[in-house]
């Protein structure tokens, strides 16, 4: 055996479009030499003829090259788009992709933002990941999307629904999502100020073992958000252009001019009592105020424009990196006097001193969102024989209430970090956070006819101020890989609001509240939260076969008493990466394949910062501004707050433990990429108020009383395939199982009936063994359509007395009277129907020709009950709903006028004590499901080839629809608009449909 | 080099770590937390200045703010409807539903009435009372031994008045002596509960004073010693224990600190609350900012134009039942408080202009006099009350001493306080002298005395005679509790011990 001589030789990687790739790993094929590249993607290593080089790096598909000649040796690497990079980052610390043992997904933002369009991030992830439901169920320019990962474990209270929210981290630091109730001034979506082209990458933390390490805050899953940074190599300069129109979708059917009048005179003619009369409007046929036929939908919904700008420049180099970018959007909405702006600017620069020693961190981001509306909720449903605004008769008359609204968020976020090596694989990062995010409401809405004003003015101010340090130890010894995390952080997050509001005697033009004394009333809060943390996590790998991984994290909350304060929240993980074990060696077509298995504990708190410390009161001054409640004979003092008052010391953490088992599968030359995990979260001590007795004073305690399960299993299978030389053809399919169920109540499982504050006797039940909002109704047996088939009772000779005791008649609602005590009230509801949905899931494709590319998003929700309450409001009559509002056509439903009607509405007696259309009739629960195309794009990509004239490196231009169609078997307009609770609430506002061109530049 | 970086980060270490130790202490500004409530003599006079604050609005009603369950928008002045509105006395010209239904004891049936029913805020009251008394010993910053044992005297005393006065209302309660008692609590026999308060008098009496600083008005809508001996006998009355009754308000009487003013000098008494008359009112003056709005105070249901801005009266007494209960002023005008209690208004005059007052108090028809008993408002516009609430004055306890003496055949004593109250109004003495008829005349006195005044309901169902004035009660009725306000379903949340009223098992 003789070797042939070895020669010393120089390569250079780059990507596909050229650019020097740095720091890819060269390797010899059964060699342990090996090397790097540098800055320019140049390397040395000695070769000889017939060597396999095998060049990776993070980021891109591994290469196998036979060198032969010198030419070999310039490799250029083709993007991985399926790993979607190789190293995460999880949490205080980054982690090569096959070592992680949780269940952690990545989302590559870039891909995303080149082919959907929306004011946030969370919206752009809809379907992406299998587990992450989110639900847009507002069309409303800058509103919040709903985010439930793997399951709701959230009760709601009152008349709020109430959502299991995750923890949004950006560059290592938690940031303010939201704010409470009490403090939210505006109802923009927080979130929405982070510009979607700035993100790098997103990872989301489903199981408790990835989650963990952020200890109280991440029972609900943890949104880790990464920013571009700049790469070495020269400058890049980024342009991304678009703009579009946004059409109105379908609308309300509404009965317009001549049809309204009859169908009002109808009802009149079949239920009017004796002595009650139309009003004017509908029998004053000579008056033309009243002659018209208004389409009041048409003439506030209008085609409208979007538009969004974003340009970057980013660089690297020795001295470190930088990055800054500028984003600008003004989506204008649909609906009359609606719609989003955002203004971003985000920097960030890394500097390295002592010899590489010290790396620093600053990043600075600076947004502004602004959201208008309409003060209150504009109604689009006026009577279509009322003239619209734009009628010269109209001067003067209380047809509508003009007004403005503006939200203003201005976020702005500092934060610096400092990495020092110690010495070897030892290093400690100290880092500062500043945020405060402002935001602003103004409103002022004037009577036409009296020209009053009503004003309001409100500033919430939130600052968050973090310090973490952490100490890393990560050696490797031969084929032990160890890694150490020590860490430590402190945080404080305040809230201050200030509400002025006044009702002017006169006109005013202002937004502001401008009358100093009189009759304006303002009231300020203010609430405040620390979080001390001490945190560790060890990971282990063994040839990078057999893999494990334990963390603990202990918080300490200000939010509990001093006996209570401290929580410890535990993880541990494994996994197995079995390919690369003999007996699979010849299993060539997998190429890597791992098994992994985790358990945690997690947990998460609540709103009100100062619940457990027993709250006083020192009373408020009435609307007549008494002191009544504050003093007597002008002594004041403090009182127990009565409703949360009573201090519960035992108030304490919601906990949550995952399990979670889960399988990656990569196969065909990675062409083929399977993921499946199966987890059971079990929620205990959610946070309820149950009543105490009157006796004691107070009304209610907060205990941590409701325990919630949930189950699931998740799939996502990601193929790219070459379908021809030129044509290629990616597709990701993800999908997601999951079952909730309350496991455990207080009191014995007694029932916790929600009573509406609202309505009668109307709310929902939380019940043990169902799942969470569960639908408990009265079940419907369809219409009475004889008298005598209401039913009487045998003993008393007493019929059968319907809801709100009314006397039941024919055309009226029959419920099944469950207890057959002949009474409808709330103990005759029964469950029938769950809102939450059991399968939800995404389907992406891409296909590449030359340098077209078509990308089809789609999204579906199957296995949902809900209902379609935004019809049922509008069939809804009252007493005076004559001229109230608009109506629909009747003639497009099935509604009982007579005896033998087969029909699906009972009577719509707007006479009747009772209405008998209400939300909580069984036979309005309908199938939720849907599966809609989100967004089409079709896009070019041109080369430097094809445009040899022009300065850029890069143009791409492309063409997006965007909600292209939905199908679904709901009768309502979007199965997706639907809340929560499973109410759909589109009588709000409806989504557009978006048609966007766009061209992005790189110089 | 090296050394250098480590020391520094070991120095970055123990800096977080001591400044760490005070960073989960977050407590409000805006208000404060339980720990902090309770430290020195400010705290202490406030928590029981609060307690009286409770108690005021437990007899003006539940509002809004106090449970969400209320049905209405805002308080009543409930104390009218508990402690007159059934006495068979009153009408409402204008037939409204919710009074027509209170005179006619249909107290379940209209939702509107449910806060009627609700006794929330007296165990409101009670609870304050009881962290009060939990509280306030251990607090020693500037706080004197003597002033804090005149404090715990008077939360005793007024956590005594709120059970007194819960239980003229519903009968048996429950009695909660006992801070954060969560319990859930049943209902004590009436007996029980007023020999309770006797006995928590009898603790409070010693370290009470009978007058506190101020005005009358300020010392007098405290505890003092006077109101703590006026709750003691009317407790006794219930008690049937008519010597302890009549034995404190002799005290009440040698005292010398209570006096019966002249006719001329009632609107002292009823607008102002600054009288030597007083014993215990509850506290409204609009120059602390304490009054009442539209709906707290009963006057603005009995009050029309020229004093406040309503154009009807909601609440009266009608002409023949004036003429009824004061006979002697039906016979020769003798009796001066009938022009002091009622007004007739010119309801000819516009509504817009200020409605003059007949000289003749009489003057309008059957349904159109006014009670004005009380007429002090403080804004006409909004109709905002200041007059201070009446709980008990020394006329009523001079007349309570009389039926108890009466009842112990001591007729002339009865008769000698009788009198006082007889010849005051510048009626004819009394002169017959068999106990019964002292006692009927005693009563009678009682209800032309303190028409209006929250007594007359509470006297009938001491007496177990509320039948015998309110037709819609029948004499079965009453025996099974149609006296006493039903409970409301609210009491029963979370409560299983909590029973219903046996009449208002089966009636609405």
């Amino acid at each position: 055996m003789f070797a042939m001589a070895q020669t010393a030789v120089t390569g250079r990687v780059t990507d596909e479009k050229g650019a020097p790739v740095i720091g890819a790993t060269i390797k010899v094929k059964g060699k342990p030499a090996g090397t790097q590249t540098d800055l320019t993607g140049t390397f040395h290593i000695s070769l000889r003829v017939g060597d396999t080089v095998i060049c990776s790096s993070i980021g891109f598909l591994p290469k196998h090259v036979g060198y032969k000649t010198q030419s070999d040796l310039n490799i250029r690497l083709a993007e991985d788009n399926k790993t979607l990079g190789q190293v995460l980052v999880v949490g205080y610390k980054s982690q090569a992709k096959q070592e992680i043992t949780g269940s952690v997904a990545s989302i590559k933002m870039d891909k995303v933002t080149e082919t959907q369009a929306a004011e946030s991030f969370e919206s752009l992830l809809q379907g992406r990941i299998a587990g992450v439901n989110i639900q847009l169920n507002s069309g409303e320019p800058g509103a919040s999307p709903a985010i439930i990962i793997r399951g709701l474990a959230a009760v709601s209270r009152d008349d709020a629904s109430a959502l299991s929210e995750p923890l949004y981290v950006v560059d290592g630091v938690p940031i303010i999502s939201k704010t409470s109730n009490e403090f939210a001034i505006t109802s923009t979506n927080v979130l929405a100020d982070l510009n979607p082209s700035d993100i790098e990458n997103v990872v989301v933390l489903k199981d408790a073992s990835a989650a963990a390490i952020y200890g109280s805050r991440a029972a609900n899953g943890v949104i880790l958000i990464t920013t571009k940074k700049g790469k070495i190599g020269k400058p890049q300069i980024n342009f991304n252009l678009r703009t579009g129109v946004n059409f109105v979708p379908q609308l309300q059917d509404v009965a317009g001019g001549d049809k309204e009048r009859q169908q009002v005179a109808r009802l009149y003619q079949l239920y009017a009592p004796y002595g009650t009369f139309m009003p004017a409007m509908y029998t004053d046929v000579t008056n033309p105020f009243y002659h018209n036929s208004s389409d009041w939908q048409g003439y506030l919904y209008n085609t409208s424009v979007t538009q969004d700008y974003n340009t970057s420049i980013r660089g690297a180099g020795d001295f470190g990196q930088y990055s800054v970018s500028l984003g600008y959007m003004d989506y204008k909405g649909i609906l009359f006097n609606t719609g989003f702006k955002r203004y971003s600017s985000l920097a960030s620069t890394t500097f390295y001193a002592l010899n590489k020693k010290l790396i620093i961190n600053n990043t600075l981001a600076v947004a502004r969102t602004d959201q208008s509306k309409n003060p209150g909720s504009l109604n689009t449903n006026y009577s279509a024989l009322l003239p619209l605004p734009n009628n010269p008769m109209v001067a003067g008359s209380e047809v509508y209430q003009p007004g403005r609204l503006n939200n203003v968020n201005d976020r702005m976020r500092f934060s610096s970090d400092a990495t020092l090596n110690l010495v070897k694989n030892l290093s400690f990062k100290t880092s500062l956070s500043l945020e405060y995010l402002r935001l602003m409401q103004d409103s002022s809405i004037t009577s036409r006819r009296t020209l009053r004003s009503d004003n309001k003015s409100g500033v919430g101010e939130n600052r968050n101020l973090l310090v973490q340090n952490t100490l890393t130890y990560a050696p490797t010894v031969g084929k032990h890989r160890l890694s150490l995390l020590l860490g430590q952080s402190a945080e404080k997050l305040e809230s201050k609001i200030t509400i002025v509001n006044n009702v002017s005697s006169a006109q005013t033009l202002s937004q502001t509240v401008n009358w100093p004394q009189g009759n304006s009333i303002g009231t300020s809060n203010y609430t405040a939260n620390s979080l001390l943390s001490y945190f560790s996590r060890f990971d282990y790998s063994f040839d990078e076969k057999y893999l494990f991984g334990a963390s603990i994290r202990t918080d300490g909350s200000s939010k509990f008493g001093a006996a209570n304060r401290w929580g410890v929240f535990p993880s541990v993980s494994a996994g197995w990466n079995f390919n690369k074990e003999k007996i699979f060696e010849n299993w060539k077509w997998l190429n890597s394949g791992k098994i992994r298995g985790s358990y945690g504990l997690s947990g998460t708190t609540w709103n009100n910062d100062y619940l457990a410390l027993g709250i006083m009161s020192g009373g408020s001054l009435d609307r007549y501004n008494s002191l009544l409640q504050i003093s007597y004979g002008g002594i004041s003092g403090f009182t127990p707050t009565w409703y949360d008052g009573f201090k519960n010391d035992n108030l304490t953490w919601v906990k949550t433990n995952m399990g979670n088992v889960g399988m990656d599968l990569s196969m065909f030359n990675n062409k083929v990429e399977f993921i499946f995990d199966a987890y059971q979260k079990v929620t205990k001590g959610l946070l309820l108020t149950t009543a105490l007795p009157t006796t004691s004073g107070y009304n209610e305690v907060y205990r941590n009383a409701a325990d919630v399960l949930n189950r699931g299993l998740e799939f996502t299978l990601n193929t790219n395939m070459n379908l021809s030389k030129n044509l290629s053809w990616s597709t990701g399919l993800n999908f997601a199982y999951n079952k909730n169920r309350v496991t455990s109540l207080p009191d014995g499982n007694a029932d916790i009936i929600k009573t509406s504050t609202s309505g009668q006797d109307f709310g929902s039940i939380v019940r043990v063994g169902a799942p969470l909002n569960g639908f408990f109704f009265y079940q419907s047996e369809g219409i009475y359509q004889a008298e005598s088939q209401i039913p009487v009772n045998p003993k008393t000779g007493a019929k059968l007395l319907g809801l709100q005791n009314k006397t039941l008649q024919v055309g009226d609602r029959a419920f099944k009277d469950q207890n057959g005590d002949y009474k409808i009230d709330v103990s005759d509801r029964v469950y029938s129907g769950d809102p939450n949905p059991k399968w939800t899931g995404g389907w992406t494709n891409d296909f590449n020709y030359k340098g077209f590319g078509l990308n089809v998003v789609s999204t579906f929700v199957i296995g949902r009950d809900i209902v379609n309450s935004a019809l049922l409001d509008r069939l809804k009559l009252g007493k005076s709903f004559a001229g109230a509002t608009s109506l629909p056509n009747f003639d497009n439903y099935s509604i009982w006028q007579k005896s033998g009607d087969n029909a699906k509405y009972p009577t719509l007696n707007p006479w009747s004590g009772v209405s008998q259309i209400i939300n909580y009739d069984s036979s309005y629960i309908e199938d939720g499901s849907y599966f809609k195309i989100k967004s089409v794009t079709l896009s070019y990509n041109f080369t430097k080839k094809m445009m040899p004239r022009l300065p850029f490196d890069r143009m791409r231009i492309y063409c997006t629809m965007d909600n292209v169609v939905t199908f679904q078997k709901y009768s309502g307009p979007d199965a997706e608009l639907v809340n929560v609770d499973g109410f759909d609430m589109s009588g709000g506002y409806p989504m557009r449909r978006l048609m966007l061109f766009g061209v992005s530049i790189g110089l | 080099m090296k050394n250098k970086v480590i020391a520094m980060f070991l120095l970055v270490i123990m800096l977080a770590e001591t400044s760490c130790k005070k960073w989960l202490d977050e407590k409000p500004i805006n208000t404060v937390t339980e720990d902090q409530a309770w430290k020195n003599g400010t705290d202490a006079e406030g928590a029981v200045a609060a307690a009286f604050a409770i108690f005021r609005r437990a007899l003006s009603g539940l509002t809004k703010e106090d449970t969400p369950a209320t049905t209405r928008n805002g308080s009543w002045g409930d104390y009218y409807f508990w402690g007159d509105a059934r006495s068979g006395d009153w009408i409402t010209p204008n037939n409204d539903g919710d009074w027509g239904a209170g005179f006619q004891n249909h107290l379940i049936q209209r939702t509107e009435l449910e806060p009627l029913t609700n006794w929330r805020l007296f165990y409101r009251t009670i609870e304050q009372c009881n962290l009060v008394l939990e509280k306030i010993p251990a607090i020693t910053d500037n706080l004197t031994n003597e002033r804090k044992a005149q404090l715990l005297a008077d939360a005793r005393f007024l956590r005594a008045m709120a059970h007194f006065y819960a239980a003229r209302i519903w009968g048996d309660v429950p009695v909660n002596l006992k801070a954060r008692n969560v319990e859930p609590l049943g209902r004590k026999p009436l007996a029980e509960v007023m020999k309770m308060v006797v006995d928590e008098v009898n603790i409070a009496l010693p370290n009470l004073l009978w007058d506190n600083k101020g005005t009358i008005k300020q010392s007098r809508s405290r505890g003092t010693k006077g109101a703590a001996l006026a709750l003691k006998a009317h407790a006794l009355m219930w008690l049937k224990d008519y010597q302890g009754a009549s034995d404190a308000i002799k005290e009440i009487i040698n005292s010398n600190n209570f006096t019966l003013v002249p006719v001329n000098q009632f609107r002292d008494l009823f607008d102002n609350g600054e009288s030597k008359e007083v014993i215990f009112e509850m506290y409204y003056d609009n120059t602390n900012g304490e009054y009442a709005d539209y709906y707290g105070h009963i006057m603005t249901y009995y009050l029309t134009n020229p004093y406040t801005s309503r154009d009807n009266l909601s609440l009266a007494v009608a002409k023949s039942k004036i003429l009824e209960i004061y006979p002697d002023y039906a016979r020769d005008k003798s009796d001066k408080r009938v022009p002091e209690f009622f007004q007739s208004i010119d309801f000819s005059v516009s509504s817009s202009e200020l409605r003059p007052i007949f000289a003749d108090p009489l003057q309008n028809g059957e349904r159109n006099i006014m009670f004005a008993k009380f007429r002090k408002v403080k804004d006409r516009s909004y109709s905002l009350m200041q007059a201070p609430v009446p709980v008990f004055r020394y006329a009523d306890v001079v007349l309570l001493k009389a039926e108890a003496d009466a009842r112990l055949g001591r007729v002339p004593d009865a008769l000698d306080n009788l009198n006082k109250i007889r010849s005051r109004a510048g009626i004819p003495l009394f002169t017959r002298d068999d106990a019964p008829t002292v006692i009927e005349a005693v009563l009678a006195e009682r209800r032309r005395e303190l028409i209006g005044e929250f007594q007359r309901s509470y006297d009938l169902v001491r007496l177990g005679r509320l039948h015998e004035f309110n037709s819609y009660i029948t004499a079965q009725g009453e025996k099974d509790g149609a006296g006493f306000f039903p409970v409301s379903e609210e009491a029963f949340t979370n409560n299983p011990n909590m029973e219903q009223t046996y009449y208002w098992q089966f009636n609405q």
